[in-house]
């Protein structure tokens, strides 16, 4: 038998299957997505990258009631992972082959929102049509989000392109076996001290049983956001007092200005408030499993499912994975931010952070080459209007992006908090190489015999020069932007006539150029007057 | 004669590779005829490419185009056109100003000069300061009525007064007071006083400093800012200066527009707490 034509013939007969099937699924979609034609579906394809638990069920329940309403659309989800949907989305955008919805954020920019995007237009200033009925049918759309759709709008947020389900908050998830297993009690800590408690219990249980155990599960990305939030915090008071002029009250700490006064020596890093932040960041850093800084935030989330850790920081992305995953109940609350009346820390602090303003998450826009743009847009308003919202919230347990809408009971603790003062700055998100000084000289702090005084003297040398090259960065980034809005000035002001679109456009445009240009110049005024 | 097994035939190398520089030079050709758009498009088409950022897009379709707009188009288009070159910068200078010496009376030549003073400003590297300064006051000098336009008195203030050495900088502030008198629209007096405001705040040396910063905030309060981030900022500035300088009606009027409206701002808690202890040490 001559086996070398035997494997040839299976071979090409493979190949051949293989193309028979793909041409044949080629003309099946092709069928379904021809659309207009009388008894053909519309099929929107739905591209998004954010995996986690509860989303693609919510995305099937929204799309199940948007096709009860819509008999002629079909609603085909796209998830894809994380790690290639960047590469994988420039590809369709560019190669003008997009699914009708794609998921904004993982770093697409403002000019590549506007070049391959559809802009929702004047619908965002109108009530939303799905909204009939309900408290919010008088509000004009963009006014029914928490964060007023800031997450989905372009350059000057003059356009508005996408719409949001959920907003991201950042809370302590609990291993509520592991705890009632140490502390006796199922009482999660309410306050920084009984946080401290908690540890403090957790390294007895752990020495005594010889179980490898530590206090809080993290990774470089998630113990970052849990000690910047704590620095932050004891710098509430010194953002006001040294670094704000009267007058000058911002939501946040401008990078611009916390460089000019620290180079004024307005404040330094042996002020009491610094000091206090890097203590603070020390003694819970110390807490963490040890080398967390090189891990990956899976790594963290496979250690707290191991039940190695007690508690672990992550956001409202991970709730409902981390029950599913986890084979142990699970409890969430506040980060364990000091208050004013902690004996340490108090007295840098105005109190909890407020997340009044809390950026959305899982924001879907319309690409301008999809094959059903008007179909895709009407199923936006759809995903933004409270009936949608509600399902959203109920089905996956993430927060409403809508406010006014109930949240589920899970989902009710990641709801935004209103109530709380402005965050103070960290020291370590001022820009790329003041953070590259600090993360370098960390293990000084942390580290075996590690302390505050050792890292602040090995930052110290390079900590005004490197802010220096981050405020210069900022001005080159920030006027690449503004060089860019200047032509679109150009082109609105010349087809602007009174009450045109055109002209309230222009107006919006102009006035957020105005106070980009401002922040550039503070930020010249301030390189210049360097001492 | 040919070799085969392991090694590739020596005829066979030329062949494929006379073909391949064939395909593509046949392949190059037809993208260049691609490339080349059949319909030259009008100055909308060229227009909605700067609008989505498509510069390169938009100097070929305004080239394409005659006409003082379309001249005016391509000189903008090409500040942002890849690759950025100070060449490029220089002729879309040259450009603006053409058209504004050509006719400074219709709008192209006011954007004209409004325009160049932006390219020696934020697009030449390094900016020429004297230039864009010379173009905007000229810009000004011509009494437009055009908002834009007008927004060259904010660039000024800029220019003179936080580009420089922080002494001085309040006397060259108080220079350009006589700036608002050549300005008409409701959106360039409600920017320069707006500005005016903040950089009062900013080099503020004493409370004489800041109730001229007050006063420039109230007058661009009623200009009414439409963005709401600018009227948030504008309104909490106002509470604040206000709350600073013992003027409380004054400060609990802001403090509470800001606390009303403005219900998902980080500053609102803070601002709530403000008001109540202003009503406590009533």
């Amino acid at each position: 038998m001559n086996w070398e034509r035997v494997s040839n013939t299976i071979g090409i007969s493979l190949i051949a299957l293989c193309f028979a099937v793909s041409l044949g699924r080629i003309i099946t979609l092709r069928k379904e997505e021809r659309p207009g034609e009388e008894g053909r579906t519309i099929n929107l394809r739905i591209a998004y990258y954010q995996l986690e638990g509860g989303v693609r069920e919510a995305m099937e329940a929204i799309g199940k009631k948007y096709t009860d309403l819509h008999p002629n659309a079909h609603i085909t989800l796209m998830p894809i992972p994380e790690r290639i949907f960047k590469n994988w989305r420039i590809t369709q955008l560019v190669g003008q082959t997009p699914p009708d919805l794609i998921q904004l954020g993982s770093g697409l920019g403002e000019e590549q929102l506007a070049r391959y995007f559809e802009p929702l237009g004047e619908a965002v200033d109108r009530p939303n049509p799905y909204n009939k009925g309900t408290p919010l049918e008088n509000t004009a759309m963009r006014e029914t989000f928490f964060e007023a759709m800031q997450s989905g709008a372009g350059a000057g947020q003059i356009e508005y392109y996408g719409v949001s389900a959920s907003v991201g908050t950042i809370r302590m998830f609990y291993n509520m076996a592991l705890l009632k297993e140490i502390t006796g009690s199922t009482e999660i800590p309410k306050t920084y001290r009984d946080f401290i408690r908690l540890c403090e219990q957790t390294r007895n249980f752990s020495e005594k049983t010889g179980r490898k155990i530590v206090p809080v599960g993290g990774a470089g990305y998630n113990a970052s956001i849990l000690l910047d939030y704590l620095f932050s915090g004891q710098t509430q008071r010194l953002l006001q007092s040294a670094i704000n002029k009267p007058g000058q009250l911002s939501p946040r700490a401008p990078a611009n200005r916390v460089a000019d006064t620290y180079w004024k020596n307005e404040w330094s890093l042996h002020s009491p408030e610094v000091v206090s932040g890097i203590e603070l960041m020390g003694d819970v850093a110390k807490e963490i499993q040890p080398g967390f800084a090189q891990l990956q935030r899976d790594d963290a989330i496979f250690y707290f499912s191991q039940g190695s850790a007690v508690m672990i920081p992550s956001g409202t992305w991970d709730a409902v994975s981390l029950e599913t995953f986890c084979p142990f109940p699970i409890a969430t609350g506040q980060l364990p931010l000091p208050d004013p009346s902690d004996p340490v820390y108090g007295k840098n602090t105005y109190g909890p952070v407020s997340e009044a303003d809390q950026g959305a998450a899982f924001t879907l826009a319309v690409p301008r080459d999809a094959k059903n743009p008007e179909v895709a847009k009407d199923f936006l308003l759809f995903m933004g209007s409270m009936g949608a919202s509600k399902i959203w919230t109920d089905t996956s347990d993430w927060p409403p992006a809508i406010a006014g809408v109930e949240p589920s009971p899970k989902a009710s603790e990641f709801t935004p908090k209103d109530s709380g003062y402005p965050a103070g700055f960290p020291i370590n998100n001022l820009g790329a190489d003041s953070r590259r000084v600090v993360l370098n000289n960390f293990h000084l702090l942390i580290g075996p015999g590690g302390s505050t005084e050792a890292f602040l003297t090995a930052i110290e040398p390079e900590f005004a020069g490197a802010l220096e090259t981050d405020i210069r960065r900022s001005v080159r980034t920030t006027r690449d932007l503004l060089r860019r809005t200047d032509s679109l000035a150009a082109s609105l002001s010349l087809r602007a006539t009174d009450n045109s679109p055109e002209a309230r456009k222009l107006d919006l445009l102009i006035q957020m150029n105005t106070a980009t240009e401002r922040g550039i110049y503070e930020s010249i005024n301030a390189l210049r007057n360097k001492p | 004669m040919i070799t085969r097994c392991n090694h590739i035939p020596v005829r066979l190398l030329k062949f494929p590779l006379r073909l391949e520089i064939a395909c593509l030079l046949v392949a190059s050709l037809g993208l260049e005829v691609l490339g080349c758009p059949a319909n030259a498009g009008s100055l909308k088409k060229a227009w909605a490419e700067v609008d989505t950022f498509r510069f390169n897009e938009a100097v070929r379709s305004f080239a394409s185009q005659e006409g003082r707009e379309a001249l005016f188009g391509q000189a903008v288009a090409m500040l942002n056109s890849q690759p950025r070159t100070q060449n490029k910068i220089r002729e879309a200078i040259s450009i603006f100003e053409k058209l504004s010496m050509e006719n400074s009376c219709d709008p192209i030549g006011a954007l004209g000069r409004y325009y160049a003073g932006r390219a020696y400003q934020l697009h030449l590297d390094p900016p020429e300061r004297e230039k864009a300064l010379a173009s905007y006051r000229s810009a000004l000098d011509l009494g437009s009525g055009l908002p834009l336009v007008e927004t060259a008195a904010v660039s000024i203030i800029f220019i003179e007064v936080y580009d420089g050495p922080n002494s001085g900088a309040l006397e060259r502030l108080e220079s350009l007071e006589p700036l608002a008198e050549k300005l008409r629209t409701q959106i360039g007096l409600r920017e320069f006083h707006t500005t005016m405001g903040y950089a009062y705040l900013n080099f503020a040396k004493t409370d004489t400093n800041r109730q001229r910063a007050l006063t420039h905030l109230l007058e661009a309060d009623r200009l009414k800012a439409t963005r709401p981030q600018a009227e948030a900022e504008l309104w909490v500035a106002i509470g604040e200066t206000a709350n600073h300088l013992g003027q409380r009606e004054t400060a609990l009027t802001y403090y509470r527009k800001f606390a009303d409206t403005y219900k998902r701002d980080r500053r609102n808690h803070l601002i709530r707490e403000r008001i109540k202890s202003e009503n406590d040490g009533k």
